[in-house]
C-alpha cells in the first residue's frame, strides 16, 4: 500500500535560488542484478556517474546510476577498493557479477541547479500563455508524481513534489507559506534570500508534512 | 523548423511582440528544459512520455513519443482526456487522422486545439515537402482545418 506523502518540498527565493530543500520519503528506487559476460547494458562514464546509456531490462532503465558491483560501493568510477569498474568488467574472469543500479540521486549542487532552472520556466509559461496576464507554472503533473507551486506576491516559490493522488496540496502550500513566515522571516537572524537553517521552521514544517499525511489516511 | 497553426477568434493575444517564430522556439526551449527538469526531479522513472503543466488561464499538454516526436497543445482548463488524445493521435492508422513530425513543434495557440494532422498522408507522401522543413501543404492545413473543427470540445465552445 502507497502512504501518500510529500516527496520532496523545494523553496526558492525571489531572485530564483533555492533556500531550502526537504526530501521526505522519497521512494528509493534500486535493482540488482547478476550477469554473465557480455554484459548486455552499456554503460558510459557521464556527470562523473557509470550511467546506464542502452540496453534496460528488469528494471534497470536508461539513466540509472551503478551505486555497487558485487556489494562493494562505487563512487565515480572507482570502487571503494580502488579498483577501476571498467576494467572490472572488462575482466572475464570476474564474471558472473552482481551489480546494483538505482536512479540518479541529485547532489545539493544539482539540486540548486535544477531548482534555478525552474525560475525561468516559471516565467516562460506566463509570457507563452494564449490567455493575457497569466501566472506562471502553478502544476506539472505526469504519471507517477505531481509537482506544484505557490508563487506569493513577493516572488517566493513553494514547490512540492508529491503523489499525484495527494489532495489538498494547496492548502498544505498556505500552510508552508506561513510557517515560513512566522519561523524564518521573523526570525532576527535569518537574512532574507538566504538558506533557512531555523530549527523551529524544520521542526513546524515536519508537524504540518504529518498533518497532511494524516488527513489523506483519513480521507482514504 | 517550427510548424505552426493557430485560429484567430477575435481574441487578440499579444503578450509576446516578437513574431511566431521567436515564440516557437522560446516554446520549445521551455517544453524541453521542463522535460529535462521534470526527469531529474522526479523521485520515479518516467513512464510515458507525457506531462502538463496548468497556470490559472491555460494548460499545456506535451506528449514526445519514443522516436523524440513532440506534440504540444494548449487547452484551457476544463479540456479532458487530452493524454489520449494526443497518444491516440501520434499511433491513430494513417487513412484516419496521424501527428508525426520529427523534431518539430506543432503548436496551436488557441482554446481548443487538436492536433490530428495528416502528416503521413499528406506530407510524408508528397514528394515536395522534406522532413525537416516547415510543412507547406495547403491540403495539409485545410484537412487539419476540418479536424479540429470537428473536435467535440472546440464545438463545444464554439457552438
Amino acid at each position: 500500500q502507497v502512504i501518500m506523502t510529500v516527496y520532496s518540498i523545494y523553496i526558492l527565493s525571489k531572485s530564483g535560488g533555492l533556500i531550502y530543500q526537504l526530501d521526505n520519503n522519497a521512494p528509493l528506487i534500486e535493482h540488482e542484478k547478476t550477469f554473465s559476460y557480455p554484459l548486455e547494458l552499456k554503460l558510459e562514464l557521464i556527470n562523473r556517474n557509470i550511467t546506464v546509456v542502452f540496453g534496460q531490462r528488469d528494471g534497470i532503465k536508461v539513466g540509472h546510476v551503478l551505486t555497487n558491483l558485487n556489494g562493494i560501493s562505487v563512487t565515480g568510477a572507482q570502487m571503494e577498493d580502488g579498483r577501476n569498474v571498467f576494467e572490472v568488467l572488462k575482466d572475464t574472469n570476474n564474471y558472473p557479477i552482481s551489480l546494483k543500479f538505482s536512479r540518479l540521486k541529485l547532489s545539493t549542487n544539482e539540486k540548486i541547479f535544477q531548482a534555478s532552472m525552474f525560475y525561468p520556466l516559471y516565467a516562460l509559461a506566463c509570457q507563452l500563455s494564449p490567455e493575457p496576464k497569466s501566472s506562471g507554472i502553478q502544476v506539472v503533473e505526469m504519471d507517477n508524481f505531481r509537482l506544484q507551486c505557490l508563487q506569493t506576491l513577493t516572488g517566493v516559490k513553494f514547490i512540492v513534489i508529491c503523489d499525484p493522488k495527494q489532495n489538498s496540496v494547496d492548502s498544505f502550500l498556505k500552510k508552508l507559506y506561513e510557517i515560513y513566515a512566522d519561523f524564518a522571516l521573523k526570525n532576527p537572524f535569518y537574512s532574507l534570500e538566504m538558506p533557512i537553517r531555523c530549527d523551529l521552521f524544520n521542526e513546524n514544517l515536519k508537524v504540518a508534512i504529518e498533518q497532511l499525511e494524516k488527513s489523506t489516511l483519513n480521507s482514504v | 523548423m517550427v510548424h505552426s497553426y493557430s485560429i484567430m477568434n477575435g481574441i487578440v493575444k499579444n503578450t509576446l511582440e516578437c513574431p511566431r517564430e521567436e515564440e516557437a522556439k522560446l516554446m520549445y526551449g521551455m517544453v524541453y528544459s521542463l522535460k529535462s527538469f521534470v526527469w531529474k526531479v522526479s523521485p520515479v522513472d518516467l513512464k510515458e512520455g507525457y506531462y502538463c503543466f496548468s497556470s490559472d488561464k491555460y494548460r499545456l499538454h506535451f506528449y514526445e513519443s519514443p522516436t523524440k516526436l513532440k506534440m504540444i497543445m494548449t487547452t484551457d482548463l476544463t479540456a479532458q482526456g487530452i493524454k489520449e488524445l494526443l497518444h491516440q493521435i501520434y499511433t491513430q492508422k494513417p487513412h484516419r487522422v496521424t501527428l508525426v513530425i520529427n523534431k518539430k513543434n506543432c503548436t496551436g495557440k488557441d482554446k481548443h486545439h487538436q492536433f490530428v494532422s495528416i502528416y503521413v498522408e499528406y506530407v510524408v507522401m508528397n514528394p515536395l515537402c522534406t522532413v525537416d522543413k516547415p510543412i507547406e501543404s495547403e491540403l495539409f492545413s485545410s484537412k487539419l482545418d476540418e479536424m479540429i473543427k470537428q473536435h467535440p470540445s472546440f464545438q463545444s465552445r464554439y457552438s
